[in-house]
């Protein structure tokens, strides 16, 4: 099957689906903080079968001509589904296809590995319903890792390591600085420090802390590359490379055992 | 001679304000599918950077995308240089200038650097928010969420952002209510942002602010009166915030010329509302 986009009417419907869908897991919430169990409870009977015949429907997207087959299986994390979708569509340019009318139709294919009652903790909007506005249309669970992959390669597995319902602190954490975002050694860089090879997954508690001041993890990097990027030129340099300028309070991280 | 500025990083400032000793201009053309950029480089001897020194040249947008750095060549061996992307809004776009040595040490910079547009003159839209005599310049953008926001930083001139596609600028030129309820929150937002924040300590212009504020509220410019936004326990003091409140009040309170006639914008706003409340009423 090859990836489609939805047309207008697709689009809309799908924006209205998933609304419906919104609003009756907040009615089940009535007022108080959204469970899991809301979210099981909320998506009822009715709304699955409006989805499924959501996506049964006819003439509601058109095929992108240039796309590879995609192969629908269930993808273990965000990085193979991305990874998968990237291949997909690689005869693209990424702003090309960065159109709210794919992600959304693949939001749709996909909506069983990305809205799971029961593990899911969150159900905002943006997350199934790309968004125009620059930052929350990273947090759509189909763009953000597709993103990431485009952008940083291999290194964007610190961002899409997880489960494919869940969104990943790592990437909110890091797109919303405008260096790092836009310099892809900064990816590696995190790769580098935070995370465990072993494990195949980040390092705990290395993207925020309640105290920011916390030695050596990302919020602190955040602060030192902000103070090289007055005197040192990082777009010239590699990652060992300014791994190396880190002082003292890293070297937990540098010497990442997990490699 | 030309007066050369260095500091605490040991960097040379270069010059890029317009004039006679500017050191970097940059020209941006808009064409239909692309932005076409012309940078020309003529660095000043008095820095003294060596001939093998490279320079890098960024564009970025003031909240959101950044290109990776051009290179234009060595301090030795520079000139005219063109470019083109299609990615970045032109009413935002800033560029910035980073002379480096083999280690990477930067030794030249100058940010915020705003390009000219060609064929328009330094009145280009580019540089609407910090020439023109406007109190809030406006700007669409597709980078806000919400339909507007307050795009503010030291040295530069506050600009009220409305979101792109919805026709906003165009309603809070027309509306009296949009243009009401959206001049309140953003003049209480950057008199807040003014009186809050440190790193506005020392900016010209938000003096510039205070004074064009303030004297729309018929107020005495007396700096020495504006109440501190922190008392000594680290509290919001009540006062600041009467004081902000105040000063927004006789920024929409006050008569302006609007449509070639003398307007207050809260009356017509209050007679906006019990005419609709009126109206519903006479329906009903």
């Amino acid at each position: 099957m090859k990836i489609r986009k939805f047309n207008d009417e697709g689009h809309a419907a799908w924006k209205s689906f998933y609304n419906e869908v919104f609003l009756k897991i907040k009615e089940v919430a009535n007022g108080s903080k959204i469970s899991t169990g809301d979210i099981q409870n909320g998506y009822t009977d009715d709304l699955k079968k409006k989805y499924i015949n959501l996506k049964n429907s006819k003439n509601l997207s058109e095929e992108l001509v240039d796309s590879k087959d995609f192969e629908i299986k269930g993808f273990k994390n965000s990085y193979e589904l991305g990874l998968s979708i990237n291949k997909c569509l690689s005869s693209y340019e990424f702003i090309k296809i960065d159109k709210n009318e794919i992600w959304d139709w693949l939001s749709m294919i996909l909506f069983d590995q990305i809205f799971v009652p029961g593990k899911i903790r969150g159900c905002a909007i943006y997350r199934y319903v790309a968004q125009d506005d620059f930052f929350s249309s990273f947090r759509h669970l189909i763009r953000g890792p597709c993103y990431s992959i485009n952008k940083y390669g291999k290194n964007a597995k610190i961002f899409t390591y997880t489960k494919t319902f869940r969104q990943n602190d790592w990437l909110e954490q890091y797109i919303k600085v405008t260096a790092f975002r836009e310099m892809k050694v900064l990816a590696e860089v995190c790769m580098e420090l935070y995370y465990d090879f072993k494990k195949d997954e980040a390092i705990a508690g290395t993207s925020k802390s309640s105290d920011s001041d916390k030695p050596g993890i990302f919020p602190r990097l955040r602060n030192k590359v902000s103070q090289f990027n007055k005197v040192k030129f990082i777009w010239g340099m590699n990652a060992d490379e300014i791994i190396n300028m880190l002082p003292k309070e890293f070297n937990k991280y540098k010497n990442n055992i997990t490699k | 001679m030309t007066q050369i500025i260095s500091n605490r990083t040991g960097r040379e400032k270069i010059i890029k304000a317009e004039g006679q000793n500017t050191e970097i201009v940059i020209l941006a053309k808009e064409n239909k599918e692309f932005i076409q950029i012309n940078a020309e480089v003529k660095l000043n001897k008095d820095h003294q950077f060596k001939d093998e020194y490279k320079i890098f040249l960024q564009a970025y947008e003031t909240s959101g995308n950044a290109k990776e750095p051009w290179n234009l060549g060595t301090v030795g061996k520079t000139g005219e240089y063109s470019f083109s992307f299609n990615d970045l809004n032109i009413e935002s776009l800033l560029f910035r200038l980073k002379i480096v040595d083999s280690k990477q040490i930067i030794k030249g910079y100058a940010d915020e650097i705003r390009p000219t547009l060609s064929g328009l003159g330094s009145n280009s839209k580019s540089n609407i928010g910090q020439n023109s005599n406007t109190l809030l310049p406006i700007r669409e953008s597709d980078k806000i969420r919400l339909p507007f926001a307050i795009e503010m930083s030291p040295y530069n001139k506050p600009i009220l952002l409305v979101k792109s596609k919805h026709h906003l600028k165009e309603k809070f030129k027309w509306d009296i209510s949009t243009k009401v309820f959206i001049y309140t929150s953003s003049i209480r937002q950057i008199l807040t942002n003014y009186l809050s924040d440190r790193n506005y300590s020392d900016c010209p212009v938000k003096k510039n602010f205070l004074d064009r504020v303030m004297s729309n509220a018929g107020m005495e410019a007396d700096f020495d009166e504006i109440p501190e936004y922190f008392d000594k326990n680290k509290n919001i003091n009540i006062e600041a915030v009467e004081w902000i409140e105040h000063i927004t009040a006789g920024c929409i309170d006050t008569p302006v010329q609007f449509k070639g006639r003398t307007v207050n914008y809260l009356k017509i706003f209050e007679e906006d509302c019990i005419r609709f409340n009126q109206e519903n009423t006479h329906e009903n």
